[in-house]
């Protein structure tokens, strides 16, 4: 039987003491002076032996009427009998953020109470169809089935934030009519429908935490934090075996400390510690990164390339330290004249210079205009610039600038994932490479043209971001991921690349195919999970289900109401108007 | 003396306006029972009856015991001394449960009175309160003292311990609502010795009589300050009915007993009615 959790039944059940008072106050015993107490019945007296206190029930009638109140209560509740397999699915939301690992010295963590209590629900009924939903950065669903299954299933509290609302938008568009229970570890931050229930039990707790870490390939940047109302005295440890930095933060202090990277920490990758007594989350203590190494790009300037446009070409990118200082004779970036690329040079990107015939290149007196939103044109600036070019030249693929009619660059994305960039540009007759729109449009060629590399595109991922996996050339059946904990995953490809969410921090290795074999480190930090000022305990029952479609519902509020009505006709019949009590 | 009471009381000597206490003639030797202390200071035959054993041979015929061998006893009329002593009980049971008992109570101790004086008794009230108290100004009912119903005990407690001593010879009137659960043999014992003529004028309220509510009381007797929680019922009530009916009976068969009068009246339809009928009928009045 369920529907007790309707309000209107625990409006009348809190209702029930006050009626009951107010019986009390009815049938009190009024004080009353009488001329002869002896003519009138003596009380029942007691046994001078037996029991010492004589227990003092009230009178039948009482409990009577009292069963009667009560009956009206259930009846108002609208109480109804369900089969158990008709219940409505429980859509089980568990809260997988690190908090939820936080605990004090021997206490209880709120993902362990939140476990019992879930359980507790669970075993009320069962079997039952309940969808399990891990809410991490992402809300994932984890299985949906009526099955006994072990919590372990939602993996580790490591998520550096909770999606909450998501996680129960997910469990709705799963099963519409679920009952929701959501575990986790603060109070609700929007507001609950009746048919979520909430279980916190969370508690406020002082924190110190590694906020931030970044690497570079030469240093490494951490942030420490103190979200306590305390000072702490830390150590922060970024090799292990090495003393480490002594510090004290103070309450709500945030230190940077930037860390030169030692060679051994730039081959096997950085380990840093914050160290610090009584800390109740060591989950947000520790990070592990990567350096992240790019090589420069390679690159070729074609001989057909006239005089002027190789010069230019050679001073902006020896200028640039994302380029090789030399040229290769594997470039990645090949710079030459249509239709003179070498064949060897077909796997790489390629910029196709067009220079204008003599005669034909003029300059208009047309603002220049830039495509917004490209990443190869972010900061570029057109200012002041003298453009000359072919005004009828018809550029292939993507226009990026162009100056009235006239089209002076475009990109073209080939199949095979290389890019192809035309520029209409007379070098002798134009400024752009004497501005600073030079420099910044190679800038951005080269942070693009890099990070589309075979592999990843960084080697250190926030928890919960997105990693794109480009595979190497040919393309590889599968790529495979091996998790931190030693679980391997293989990813379906999505035109040459393949994508998905690291949750748990750590070193993940990904094979992407032949030369595309990397590692990413995944942190989990984040200055908001770490602060356990903001946990606090919250429960609350879910007070009514929805009408599930074909759930079918004995309603006994009519039973309840025929026996309130029985018993009032008895209590009539033994105690009304001329009986004896 | 509050207000009720005082109005009462000018309502009950404006009734006692022409009444008079009715002077009992009797004849000595009543019944060989109890001999008469004293034959009374003026003697008229009133006629002969047989000797039954008791009677004072003294009073023996003997002219027709010569004549007839019968032992004949010579009757006389005894004029005796008006004496009237009222008790008016003062215990607090006389004001609970309603507010009219002892205003009645006391209205028509104050018509006896007056109606003693109006008939040239020699008149004594007394107050049976925490103590007896003889009332000084007996024949002014409206400067009686001490007119309150809060005592905690009885006439009859009272009378068993004090050496009162009764004008002899006289009327002795007690009004009370008698509700004391002695048994009423020693108290009419002490009331009777020596009186010309006693009389128990009850006093009732009709909430002693049949009492009304239901629902769960506290009640409490106001004299011993015992309480008894009880659901009042209508079964409760009748049964306190029947006991009720029984204790009256019992001081019926008592009063019988010691040749005692005894007048029942309802305190709500005397303070309404002021019907004296029952007094006149049974000669307390006349």
């Amino acid at each position: 039987m369920t529907g007790l959790e309707e309000s209107v039944f625990l409006g009348g059940l809190a209702a029930l003491p006050l009626l009951l008072a107010l019986y009390f106050w009815r049938r009190r015993s009024r004080p009353r002076e009488v001329g002869a107490l002896f003519l009138w019945d003596e009380p029942v007296n007691a046994a001078r032996s037996g029991t010492r206190f004589a227990p003092h029930l009230p009178p039948a009638s009482f409990l009577l009427e009292a069963l009667i109140v009560l009956l009206l209560v259930l009846a108002a509740a609208s109480p109804f009998l369900m089969r158990k397999s008709s219940y409505p699915p429980l859509a089980l939301i568990v809260d997988v953020s690190s908090s939820m690992d936080a605990a004090p010295p021997g206490g209880k963590s709120p993902r362990r109470a939140g476990e019992e209590h879930a359980e507790k629900i669970l075993k009320r009924v069962s079997p039952r169809r309940v969808i399990r939903i891990a809410a991490g950065v992402t809300p994932r669903l984890i299985a949906d089935d009526s099955e006994a299954f072990p919590f372990d299933s939602f993996g580790k509290s490591s998520a550096r934030a909770s999606d909450l609302a998501g996680a129960v938008a997910l469990a709705r568009t799963l099963a519409k009519h679920a009952e929701i229970l959501v575990v986790t570890d603060h109070a609700p931050e929007f507001p609950l429908s009746d048919d979520v229930s909430w279980f916190s039990a969370g508690k406020k707790l002082g924190n110190t935490a590694l906020v931030n870490v970044r690497c570079t390939e030469e240093e490494l940047l951490a942030e420490s934090m103190n979200l306590s109302g305390e000072p702490r005295r830390v150590r922060l440890v970024p090799e292990p075996g090495t003393p480490g930095e002594f510090f004290t933060l103070a309450p709500g202090e945030r230190r940077k400390s930037v860390i030169p990277l030692s060679p051994a920490m730039r081959a096997k990758g950085v380990s840093v510690l914050l160290e610090c007594d009584g800390d109740p989350l060591p989950a947000d203590n520790r990070a592990v990164l990567l350096p992240e190494t790019r090589p420069p790009l390679t690159w070729r300037i074609s001989s057909a390339l006239p005089e002027k446009a190789k010069r230019d070409l050679r001073k902006v990118l020896s200028a640039n330290p994302a380029f090789s200082a030399a040229p290769s004779n594997a470039p990645e970036l090949v710079f030459s004249l249509p239709g003179k690329r070498r064949n060897a040079d077909g796997k790489a990107h390629c910029l196709f210079w067009h220079i204008p015939e003599p005669g034909r290149a003029v300059v208009t007196s047309d603002p220049l205009s830039v495509l917004a939103g490209n990443e190869l044109t972010r900061g570029l600036s057109v200012q002041d610039l003298r453009w000359s070019a072919d005004p009828a030249l018809i550029l292939p693929g993507r226009v990026l600038i162009r100056q009235g009619r006239s089209e002076l660059l475009s990109i073209v994305s080939r199949a095979d994932g290389k890019h192809e960039l035309h520029l209409n540009l007379d070098p002798a007759k134009s400024n752009p490479a004497r501005r600073p729109f030079w420099p910044v449009f190679f800038w951005n060629l080269a942070s693009i043209l890099r990070r589309e590399r075979p592999g990843t595109e960084y080697a250190n991922y926030r928890a919960g971001a997105t990693v794109r996996v480009r595979t190497s050339d040919p393309v590889p059946a599968q790529i495979r991921v091996t998790h931190p904990g030693g679980k391997t995953a293989t990813l379906p490809l999505v035109r040459r690349s393949a994508f998905f969410l690291p949750e748990e921090p750590g070193i993940y290795r990904i094979d992407a195919g032949e030369g595309a074999r990397c590692g990413i480190a995944v942190t989990n930090l984040d200055a908001d999970e770490s602060d356990l000022r903001n946990a606090a305990p919250f429960r609350k029952s879910a007070t009514r289900l929805s009408d599930a479609p074909g759930s079918p519902r004995l309603n006994l509020t009519f039973a309840f109401l025929l026996a309130a009505l029985a018993l009032l006709m008895l209590h009539q019949s033994l105690y009304g108007k001329g009986k004896r009590a | 003396m509050n207000g009720l009471l005082a109005r009462t009381l000018h309502q009950a000597l404006a009734r006692a306006s022409g009444v008079e206490l009715a002077s009992p003639r009797t004849v000595s030797g009543i019944e060989g029972r109890r001999v008469g202390r004293r034959s009374g200071n003026a003697l008229e035959f009133a006629e002969y009856r047989d000797y039954r054993p008791g009677d004072d041979p003294r009073r023996l015929d003997w002219g027709v015991y010569a004549r007839t061998g019968q032992l004949t006893v010579k009757l006389y009329s005894e004029e005796v001394d008006p004496r009237c002593d009222l008790l008016l009980d003062h215990s607090a049971s006389m004001a609970a449960g309603s507010e009219a008992k002892a205003p009645a109570a006391f209205a028509l101790c104050a018509l006896l009175a007056q109606a003693a004086v109006n008939g040239g008794f020699s008149l004594a009230v007394w107050h049976a309160g925490e103590t007896l108290t003889r009332e000084p100004v007996p024949g002014h009912p409206g400067e009686w003292s001490g007119i309150s119903f809060d005592a905690a005990r009885n006439p009859g407690e009272l009378l068993s311990e004090s050496a009162l001593r009764f004008q002899s010879r006289g009327i002795r009137i007690v009004v009370s609502d008698f509700l004391w659960a002695e048994e009423p043999g020693a108290f009419l014992r002490r009331i009777a010795d020596g009186a010309m003529r006693v009389a128990l004028v009850e006093v009732l309220s009709r909430e002693d009589l049949s009492p009304s509510g239901s629902g769960n009381a506290l009640l409490r007797d106001p004299e011993s300050g015992e309480v008894r929680e009880l659901e009042v019922t209508e079964g409760v009530i009748s049964r306190y009915r029947q006991r009720l009916e029984a204790h009256r009976a019992l001081w019926e068969r008592a009063a019988a007993g010691y040749g005692a009068l005894r007048i029942s009246m309802c305190a709500e339809e005397l303070l309404a009615r002021w019907d004296l009928s029952e007094l006149f009928r049974c000669g307390i009045l006349k």
